[in-house]
């Protein structure tokens, strides 16, 4: 029994190595393309649309809301980047109820990819919205003193995210596999049910905690004015 | 090993080949999309609340054309009620006036027919009269009386002027000389040559007198030529008195109708 998918090697050619993590990413990418493409092929501004279309509109609409609750501005800038992120994770943690499918965010390699890149997500939010000066600014408060701190505190954010999705992944299916092996009738599938529901809530909590500090980044400090300003001026728009 | 570097990095360019597909096949046009139905909902609910305003600015203007039609129509309906009225007490006017002109006619034809009435029965009692006079007279009338009267026309003959017994020679026929004499009853002869004598006296000359019989005379005696009379009997009276009858009624029917006239 394996820990990580990757350590299913599927296909080895010269140092490269096609891996489980690698394969479930695309059959998961694959699927999220293909509906996308699919449910979007044909969009209406009708009072009649399809179910697809309802559907994914009921998703982004609610991802929009989530986002702009949590950043207080206007979503749409991070909504493709926080979007992917969710859709991503939820659907990879959705799928491990197919026998056979390994959950890329089951393993440390995906989520730490993930987390890199909230990590190097917040700086350029906050730099495109903020400009360098001012984004830099903000490690040196409150005081010069609390610089390293800072930093440290931004890697220690990204190492949580990783290992906080990787844990709880990793360990739903080793569960599942240990208690197979105890209680092979009944007790797997609740467990897998339960397995289900923390891998959406996983989803949730890493695209929440990622929305907050790509927030935090991009916030105007103490000038809430600005921003409802910016907002009204936006909707008029 | 639990982290594979390889991986990672080949996570962290699927997961950026992720975001860019999604956002273009996903993310752009589902927001697109909304915010496109968002933009149409309110510019459908602006127009609804346009269409609002103009159908309640229609809805006033109809209201206040309806109120105007209204008062007009109260107008109209007052005018022509005060039109009706006037035409009918036009109407009743003028036909009073020609009711009063038909009783008007109607009286003077009665008037007229009554007075045609009474002046017919006036003339036909005022005959009546001297008709029965007349027959009265004839019946009483006798020779005796017949001589009175002879007497007293040989003395109104004696007192003839002279113009008056011209007047009677003149119309003698100077060929024929011919006079007669009609009586109611026959002649003694002693009267006869009485008469020829004083009639010879006024004429101065002979002449053949004609002696006859005229009923019709009642009681009295003519004499007379070819274009003049000399009389003395009841018949001559008796025109007498009819014709002062009826110039009497005459007069009082005149009278009369002024008198009606002046009622009227």
């Amino acid at each position: 029994m394996e820990i990580s998918p990757d350590a299913i090697i599927i296909y080895q050619w010269n140092g490269i190595h096609l891996n489980a993590t690698i394969l479930f990413t695309w059959v998961v990418m694959l699927i999220l393309i293909l509906i996308s493409w699919l449910a979007t092929r044909n969009l209406t501004i009708g009072p009649k649309i399809s179910r697809w279309q309802n559907f994914l509109e009921v998703i982004v609409g609610y991802i929009r809301q989530q986002v702009k609750e949590i950043t207080q501005q206007n979503p749409d800038p991070f909504i493709p980047f926080l979007g992917t992120l969710f859709l991503f994770i939820s659907v990879s943690n959705l799928l491990a109820i197919i026998p056979g499918y390994q959950a890329p965010t089951g393993s440390l390699s995906t989520t730490s990819a993930l987390a890199i890149c909230v990590f190097f997500a917040i700086p350029i939010f906050g730099i495109a919205k903020k400009g360098a000066l001012a984004y830099f600014k903000h490690y040196l408060e409150p005081s010069i003193f609390m610089a390293p701190f800072n930093v440290i505190g931004d890697f220690s954010r990204t190492l949580a995210l990783a290992v906080r999705l990787f844990g709880n992944v990793m360990s739903g299916s080793l569960i599942v596999a240990v208690l197979l092996i105890i209680t092979p009738l009944f007790i797997p599938i609740v467990m897998q049910v339960l397995g289900l529901l923390i891998g959406q809530i996983q989803a949730y909590i890493f695209t929440v905690l990622a929305t907050v500090y790509i927030a935090s980044a991009t916030r105007v400090e103490n000038k809430p004015e600005q921003i409802e300003q910016k907002e009204g001026s936006k909707e008029n728009e | 090993m639990l982290i594979d570097s390889f991986t990672i990095i080949a996570q962290i360019i699927n997961f950026l080949i992720l975001i860019y597909l999604l956002k273009r096949f996903l993310f752009n046009r589902i927001i697109q999309i909304m915010d496109e139905r968002e933009k149409q909902i309110t510019d459908q609910m602006q127009d609804a609340k346009t269409a609002k305003e103009t159908a309640q600015k229609e809805l006033d203007e109809q209201q206040r054309i309806r109120e105007e039609l209204q008062e007009k129509w109260n107008e109209m309906l007052a005018q022509a009620k005060k039109d009706a009225q006037k035409k009918r007490e036009e109407l009743v006017k003028d036909a009073r006036s020609k009711i009063d002109e038909e009783q008007k006619n109607w009286r003077e034809a009665i008037s007229k027919q009554r007075t045609a009435f009474f002046r017919d029965l006036r003339h036909l009692s005022c005959e009546q009269v001297c008709q029965m006079s007349r027959k009265v007279l004839a019946d009483l009338a006798d020779e005796k009386l017949e001589n009175q009267l002879i007497e007293n026309f040989l003395i109104q003959l004696g007192k003839l002027s002279k113009e008056e017994k011209d007047d009677f020679v003149r119309f003698i026929d100077k060929d024929e000389r011919k006079i007669w004499v009609d009586s109611s009853f026959k002649l003694t002869c002693k009267k006869e040559s009485g008469i020829r004598k004083i009639l010879e006296k006024i004429i101065g000359d002979k002449v053949e007198i004609n002696f006859k019989v005229s009923p019709k005379l009642i009681c009295g005696i003519e004499t007379r030529t070819e274009g003049k009379k000399i009389s003395w009997n009841i018949e001559n009276y008796l025109d007498g008195l009819e014709e002062q009858l009826k110039k009497a009624f005459t007069e009082f029917s005149f009278q009369e109708s002024d008198v009606e006239k002046k009622e009227n």
